[in-house]
């Protein structure tokens, strides 16, 4: 691994910088101040052996005029106090002046030449180097007492030995002693001083990734200085400010957003309360006055009121699908279902239309198709009767087919395809791209024609697509459209759990005659429809009219199941749940089925907390409660896709109890007895508890009244009380209960009169 | 660039003036030569008294001529101008005058005695050739013939009585003799 300078932190390149940039200009330093200081040292030397040199040759230069060669050499040998001097020769001039000549010399070491042949090339006067000695070759002048002029008498060789070696080891010593003191002292210093400008760095640094690391915008770098650092440190501020203020308005931003979501949903949630009730009541008062004597006009009438509220109906429900899709709140379920069976049922459903019109509605089902596969059939069933749908309503003549088969198999998932194909009016090819779009349809002529919201095909496309799927469509104008469609479904071997059609098996009938169950159930109606349910199966059962008496008998008896309402007096289902999972040795084991009007989420949930094993939703139908207490796969809850069940009950109609019943009038006419019974005795008590400002109580009437008043198809009245109840639980809008109340008594009397009126009409 | 070439020559020639030197050229000399040479290179060496300073030089030879043209050659050679050098030859101790270096060359010791005498406390540089007991006597440089030894002597208290300078150099390369003499 490659360490490059660049990736070295800035304190030790500062270091790293300083030190080798102080160590190069000392170097360069120290090799001129060397290189001057050797100059010099020539010079000076050379200079003094000149002027040597110069003395010498004129203090002997009697001895060289008069050739006293002796006296020289005396002289010559003081020499030996100046050891550097290893040479000397000193030459004299003839009398023609014409040559020099050997006179005399003196070495340490013997000079190989006495003539200074090594001076061929050499001028008089000068000096040299050469190795490690300095050489002078000077004329020996002479001035007599009495002249004017110097005469040249003779010439003097020296030569010196320079101590190089003893100097360049001084030199060494002394640069490296400069060099390595300073580098040093550089170093020493660097690191103590070049805290100034990375302290304040690290101290950014160490800002930045505990900023990076908490998230925590509102941290702020301390500003010391006014340089480029100081500058640094209070963009840092600055970014941070910025950063701090633009996530409080996201947050804020984001709150409104979800709160406008939430604002949204509720209101959606709201608008298919408020649409759906008055419908409901359309659709329902039509019905009754359907089946009045009717004038042929009146008939007519009412028929195209029905027609056009079912419509409305459809668009509504096309609207609430489209805005719970744009909003992300579709769930896709994943269960067992039986295909073959769905396309029958959707056969089944659009049959009728179908022969309306005189066209042939048919389903050819190819022979690799599964039967049992894993996904939503809800939504499948939505898709197919939408584009069949469709198909039929832009066909006149000719028909409508439903083509399935398997496309291929990968990875688990089965893809099947759905052809719809139909010989109606076409879809003119430019229009083919748009027409999955919302709001669109091929013209508004079109939209005229056959009405419609033209949200149908754009609902089907997103609810396939969710399933990862695929829609594409071909079309000719007059000829017909086919419109294929892809779905990944996963395979299962479960059996496809028949909800509403389920088919109650003797098995089941001979296991249900052998349970012992107890029923815990405060409101009478509940009660009676639970009874004339379990009497029906021959199942053995005990009633208990509120938690305390549940507990009483489960401590005292075995049971093998609870069916345990969660809103009861004294101890509600929740209690009596922990009850019996802590503290009830007898029945610990028991099988908890929960029962409730108001399935949330939340309750849901705390139920499953709390212990309980199932989860039924009233009003229940045979079917639901007894596959609750048998089916031994269904750990799964059975959750109605439509949790305000009560908006598709007619106010006061007695679908709900014809269906209970199975149609049994005396059934019927028992539980409406029941209902006119209580209902006196509930409006004594709502008024009691609220003259007595027993809000609590109150509430809890209200629920009980509420449960009553779902039964018999009062749902107008009933979410009337559940206000109440919510209101009185939190002790909101006290003054209002009164007039609430008043108004109640005044309704529910005239809904009991319309519902005599109808259990004297089934007889 | 010319300067250059110049010096190049001039160490040439001096290289090879150099080389042709030899060690025995003493021995080419003859004895007038030499002692020619000696008589010019004394004067070199001392300062007369500022009296006879600025003059021309007068050089007096008493007795034998042993010099002959030598003298004059080898002022020739050594001097541009040697104009300022008078030669004078005295035969008798009469016709001696004032003189700078008074060269005697005699074996007549009453004449050397009475000519010292004569230049008693003047400022002459009186030289002896090979004259015994010459420098004792007060005369100031005498030649002597002594065997790998000096070759002249010198009376320097003479000398300096007579108010003479002797360059210390010349006194180094010299026998002293010190004697106050006539």
């Amino acid at each position: 691994m490659k360490l490059l300078f660049k990736d070295l932190s800035v304190k030790l390149k500062i270091i790293l910088l300083i030190t080798s940039i102080g160590g190069i200009t000392l170097f360069l330093a120290t090799v001129i101040f060397v290189y001057i200081d050797y100059r010099n040292y020539i010079n000076n030397q050379t200079s003094e052996l000149s002027i040597f040199a110069k003395v010498f040759g004129e203090s002997n230069s009697a001895a060289i005029f008069f050739e006293d060669n002796l006296n020289t050499e005396a002289y010559l040998s003081s020499l030996k106090n100046a050891p550097q001097i290893s040479n000397v020769v000193i030459y004299n001039i003839n009398q023609e002046q014409s040559h020099f000549s050997f006179f005399v010399d003196y070495s340490i070491k013997s000079l190989q030449q006495k003539e200074p042949i090594n001076l061929i090339i050499r001028e008089i006067d000068t000096s040299w180097v050469d190795g490690n000695t300095v050489n002078i070759f000077q004329s020996i002048k002479f001035r007599g007492i009495n002249e004017f002029s110097d005469d040249l008498i003779g010439a003097i060789y020296i030569q010196s030995e320079l101590p190089i070696k003893q100097r360049i080891l001084q030199y060494l010593k002394i640069i490296s002693l400069i060099f390595g003191g300073s580098s040093i002292m550089a170093f020493v210093l660097t690191v103590k001083f070049q805290g100034f400008i990375t302290k304040p760095l690290f101290g950014l640094q160490k800002l930045v990734s505990q900023v990076k690391n908490d998230n925590n915008y509102s941290l702020r770098a301390s500003i010391e200085s006014k340089d480029e650092i100081g500058m640094l440190a209070q963009g840092v501020n600055i970014m941070l400010e910025h950063i701090e203020i633009q996530n409080i308005e996201l947050v804020e931003a984001k709150e409104q957003a979800l709160e406008l979501v939430k604002v949204k949903e509720q209101f959606v949630a709201n608008m298919s309360h408020e649409i759906r009730t008055p419908m409901n009541a359309i659709l329902g008062m039509t019905n009754i006055l359907m089946e009045n004597e009717l004038t042929i006009q009146q008939l007519k009438y009412l028929k195209n009121i029905k027609v056009s509220a079912e419509n409305l109906l459809v668009i509504i429900n096309d609207i609430l699908d489209f805005s719970k899709i744009q909003s992300g709140n579709i769930h896709i379920d994943s269960l067992p279902f039986n295909l073959l069976k769905l396309v029958k049922q959707v056969h089944n459903t659009l049959k009728f239309s179908a022969d309306k019109k005189n066209l042939k509605l048919k389903y050819i089902i190819g022979e690799n198709v599964p039967n049992n596969l894993l996904g939503d059939p809800i939504r499948l069933t939505q898709i197919l009767l939408n584009i069949a749908g469709n198909g039929i309503k832009f066909t006149e003549t000719g028909h409508v087919t439903v083509n399935l088969r398997k496309l291929k198999e990968d990875n688990d998932f089965q893809y099947i395809q759905f052809m719809v194909i139909d010989t109606g009016i076409g879809i003119k090819s430019e229009k083919l791209e748009t027409i999955f779009e919302s709001f669109q349809q091929e013209s508004t002529e079109t939209t005229r024609k056959y009405g419609g919201t033209g949200l149908g095909l754009s609902i089907s496309k997103q609810l396939i697509e969710l399933q990862n799927g695929s829609i594409s469509v071909q079309s000719k104008v007059g000829e017909g459209s086919v419109f294929t469609i892809i779905i990944p479904y996963k395979l299962t071997d479960i059996e496809a759990e028949e909800s509403r059609d389920i088919e109650i098996t003797k098995s089941m009938l001979e296991q249900l005659s052998t349970m012992n169950i107890l029923l815990a159930e405060d409101n009478k109606l509940n009660q009676l429809v639970a009874i004339e349910l379990l009497k029906k199966y021959k199942v053995n059962f005990t009633i208990a009219s509120d938690g305390g008496e549940a507990i009483d008998k489960l401590a005292k008896q075995k049971f093998d199941a609870i069916l345990l309402d969660l809103h009861m007096p004294i101890k509600d289902g929740f209690e009596v749940a922990q009850y019996i999972r802590n503290n009830c040795e007898l029945n610990k084991d028991i099988l908890i089925i929960a029962l409730t009007a108001a399935a949330t989420k939340v309750e849901i949930d705390k139920s499953f907390n709390v212990g309980m094993d199932k989860f039924v939703s009233k009003p229940f139908t045979n079917e639901d409660l007894v596959t609750a207490l048998v089916s031994q796969s269904s750990t799964k809850i059975k959750l109605k896709n439509e949790p305000q069940i009560s908006d598709n009950v007619s106010i006061s109609n007695l679908s709900y109890l014809k269906t209970m019943s199975g149609g049994n009038i005396t059934i019927i006419k028992e539980m409406v007895n029941l209902f006119k019974e209580q209902i006196p005795q509930y409006i004594a008590d709502l008024q009691t508890h609220e003259k007595n400002k027993d809000y609590f109580k109150l509430s809890e009437m209200a629920h009980k009244t509420k449960s009553s008043l779902t039964i018999v198809g009062m749902t107008s009245l009933a979410s009337d009380m559940k206000e109440l109840e919510l209101k009185a639980k939190e002790e909101e809008d006290t003054d209002t209960y009164e007039q609430t109340i008043k108004e109640f008594v005044k309704s529910v009397n005239a809904g009991i009169i319309e519902l005599n009126n109808r259990v004297e009409l089934l007889s | 660039m010319i300067l250059k070439k110049i010096k190049y020559s001039i160490s040439i020639i001096l290289a090879l003036l150099l080389f042709n030197s030899q060690r025995v050229s003493a021995q080419k000399y003859t004895e007038s030569q030499l002692k020619a040479g000696y008589i010019i290179n004394f004067t070199k060496f001392v300062k007369w008294p500022d009296s006879l300073a600025n003059q021309n030089f007068v050089f007096g030879i008493y007795g034998d001529d042993i010099f002959g043209d030598v003298f004059q050659k080898m002022l020739e050679a050594r001097y541009k101008s040697p104009n300022n050098w008078i030669l004078t030859e005295y035969n008798s101790i009469k016709e001696i005058e004032y003189c700078h270096v008074l060269f005697i060359n005699s074996n007549n010791q009453d004449e050397i005695n009475e000519i010292l005498k004569l230049l008693s406390g003047k400022p002459v540089l009186t030289i002896g050739n090979n004259i015994p007991y010459f420098c004792q006597r007060g005369g100031i440089i005498n030649f002597i013939s002594e065997p790998n030894g000096k070759k002249f002597e010198i009376n320097y208290i003479s000398a300096k009585n007579k108010g003479f300078i002797i360059d210390s150099r010349l006194l180094a390369v010299a026998k002293l003799i010190s004697a106050s003499g006539y």
